[in-house]
């Protein structure tokens, strides 16, 4: 097992690499002079000039990139533009904020979904059945930003139940808005996949030998069916962590939590090309490493599963 | 007639199917009985009912509800049907155990097999945590599992077919069961495992004294491992008796033509296998007289219009069939 992990971490480093290389590229590729950009509009040639050898942008490619491997290496990320501190350091207190909601989100998600999906198959055909069937359809196609700006004037406008938006330290009533805008796709993704995966779980011969063996039908279903269903439902979690991860810039915006959604929303807006290439690098390797734990937690789930 | 209560008995057992054609009775009016210690064999073509009478004892016929349940079955005396789930979860797996056809599929992939017996011992049982332990190790070793220990921390995929059968015996066994059904115990087994769990079965049973129920469609199993044979077709008993009775002197035509039909190696090469012409027919179009009828080469007009009567012919031996009621008429005349 540990030394599954190991490896599974050394082969994340060519990647890595490859990713670098793309985000460096990504500042090359987009138009526009980074150095007049830092400038300002109204900055004068040799001002400009200045500033692109300062920076080193003046020397080949090839070198550029060695440069921002190193300094990479070092743990800097570059200063932003907007506002001149460490994109590093920035980071560091943005990502923590869209890594609290999304686990929320997952959490509570994966647990609903579960919930929803099993008691709907096993109700199956039936009015309650149906109901979560179109609660998950209806989630799943509901466009997050309408979605965000209708709770928003429902919950904290209407009826005032919430704050519109906004972020407090630690956890606060702040997090259920953007929570329920992003766990309601999740939820309804993860009751349709549970139901489906309960459904083909329920036929099978094991849970007949289980019910043969005079088990309760509680244990049944909680335990001889429920870890079988789990499976499917894990392999979800990680795409599911990653569109929760990279997926929050406009509901972020829409809060106004400080994320790294917003943070990067903000780059992009500003061209702040250090900023948006630390939101790109650390979001990517982030997919990486929830990817990593999802495959630990499948095979720690499914015996069959072999770590090789 | 013996008069004493079997250990088992069902009577007028009907189990139907809930389907878009209404409800089909894959089991139709079926009475039969193992005492104790007693080895019975059902015997029949697919779809002729003998697993659904079988899984009906225990109210698993299927896993939804849709089968629907009645007639009699009484264990030592005891109804069964309409048992509330509490009351029917003591007697699974506790006075009866159940072993099935697939034992690839039949335990769960994601516990060990150990953990899957402690659960039977669990539910059924006071016994502490050690001696469930020492238990499922003594389990094991009965049903010729080496190595008891080590495997029973294995995982049913790490186990060969054979291997699995054994775990399910031991697990049907854990609670000393008065009966243990076997629900084609051997058919998905190669055939050297399956002459292992056949004397495996038989060893058992002489050591711990229980009945077992053998549901099977094949008639080499019937000769050599049951006492005691009920034959099946669509639905209904069409013969049973003592294997030696029901192989040595067929009296149903469906039972003569089965035993027809084996291969044998003393036939000659090219010569074409005996075969009962045309297939079971469907629940939903049943002919009203006798069952086998549509395909039997003796039938009568009055084969069509009713259904036979089960026919003593001494000893327990029964056939369902007009040619034996005809003839047991004409020896009393």
């Amino acid at each position: 097992m540990t030394r599954y992990i190991i490896r599974r971490l050394l082969a994340l480093i060519p990647v890595v690499l490859g990713l670098t290389l793309v985000v460096f590229l990504l500042v090359n590729v987009v138009p526009g002079d980074t150095a007049r950009l830092i400038a300002g509009e109204y900055a004068d040639e040799k001002t400009v000039e200045s500033i692109r050898v300062a920076m080193g942008l003046d020397k080949p490619v090839l070198e550029q990139y060695k440069n921002y491997l190193l300094s990479l290496a070092k743990g800097d990320l570059g200063r932003s533009y907007q506002t001149h501190r460490p994109v590093a350091e920035e980071l560091m207190t943005v990502f923590p904020k869209t890594i609290q909601v999304a686990l929320t989100t997952e959490v509570i998600s994966i647990i609903v979904g579960l919930l929803l999906g099993m008691t709907a198959a096993l109700h199956r055909g039936s009015l309650y059945d149906r109901g979560i069937s179109m609660f998950g359809v209806l989630g799943l196609s509901i466009p997050q930003f309408w979605f965000a700006l209708i709770l928003q004037l429902l919950l904290a406008v209407q009826l005032k139940w919430l704050p519109p938006s906004g972020y407090q330290n630690g956890f606060d009533i702040y997090i259920i808005l953007p929570a329920i805008t992003l766990g309601i796709p999740s939820a309804g993704m993860m009751s349709r996949v549970s139901r489906s995966a309960f459904l083909e779980v329920i036929p099978q011969n094991y849970i007949r030998t289980a019910r043969a063996k005079g088990l309760r039908e509680r244990s049944v279903v909680w335990k001889h069916a429920l870890k079988n269903a789990l499976i499917p439902v894990l392999s979800l979690v990680g795409t599911d962590m990653s569109r929760l991860l990279t997926g929050t810039m406009i509901v972020e915006s829409v809060f106004t939590w400080p994320g790294i959604g917003k943070y990067g929303y903000d780059a992009l807006f500003y061209k702040d090309m250090p900023a948006l290439q630390g939101t790109v690098l650390v979001l990517a390797v982030a997919i990486c490493l929830v990817n990593l734990f999802v495959d630990i937690l499948y095979a720690a789930a499914d015996p069959r599963v072999r770590y090789s | 007639m013996d008069r004493a209560p079997h250990l088992l008995e069902l009577e007028h057992l009907t189990t139907c199917f809930r389907s878009d054609q209404g409800e089909l009775p894959a089991v139709d009016d079926v009475s039969w009985y193992v005492d104790k210690g007693e080895i019975v064999a059902i015997v029949g073509e697919s779809g002729s009912g003998k697993t659904v009478s079988c899984l009906s004892i225990l109210n698993l016929a299927s896993q939804d509800g849709s089968a629907a349940i009645s007639g009699s079955i009484r264990l030592e005396g005891r109804e069964l049907v309409g048992l509330s789930p509490a009351e029917l979860q003591k007697v699974r797996g506790k006075e009866i155990g159940m072993i099935f056809q697939e034992p690839m599929t039949s335990l769960n992939p994601v516990f060990t097999v150990g953990g899957q017996i402690d659960e039977t011992l669990r539910a059924h049982t006071d016994l502490t945590r050690a001696e469930r332990k020492k238990r499922i190790i003594e389990l094991l070793e009965l049903v010729g599992i080496p190595e008891a220990a080590r495997r029973a921390k294995c995982y049913p995929h790490e186990l060969s077919g054979g291997m699995k059968q054994r775990v399910m015996i031991a697990m049907a066994l854990s609670c000393s069961p008065k009966i243990l059904i076997a629900d084609e115990p051997t058919t998905a087994l190669d055939v050297t495992i399956q002459a292992q769990v056949l004397n495996l079965l038989r060893q058992l049973r002489d050591r711990l004294g229980m009945s077992i129920i053998i549901v099977t469609h094949d008639l080499g199993v019937v000769a050599n491992f049951a006492e005691r044979v009920i034959v099946m077709y669509a639905g209904c008993i069409v013969e049973q008796g003592s294997t030696r009775a029901v192989l040595k002197n067929p009296r149903h035509w469906y039972t003569k033509g089965l035993l027809a039909s084996i291969p044998r190696l003393s036939a000659q090469k090219g010569v074409e296998l005996t075969v009962i012409p045309g297939n079971v027919p469907d629940i939903s179009e049943m002919p009203a007289g006798c069952r086998f009828c549509t395909r039997c080469g003796h039938a009568q007009p009055l084969c069509r219009e009713q259904r036979p009567p089960m026919t003593e012919l001494g000893g327990g031996h029964g056939a369902a069939c007009w040619a034996c009621a005809a003839g047991e008429g004409e020896a009393h005349e």
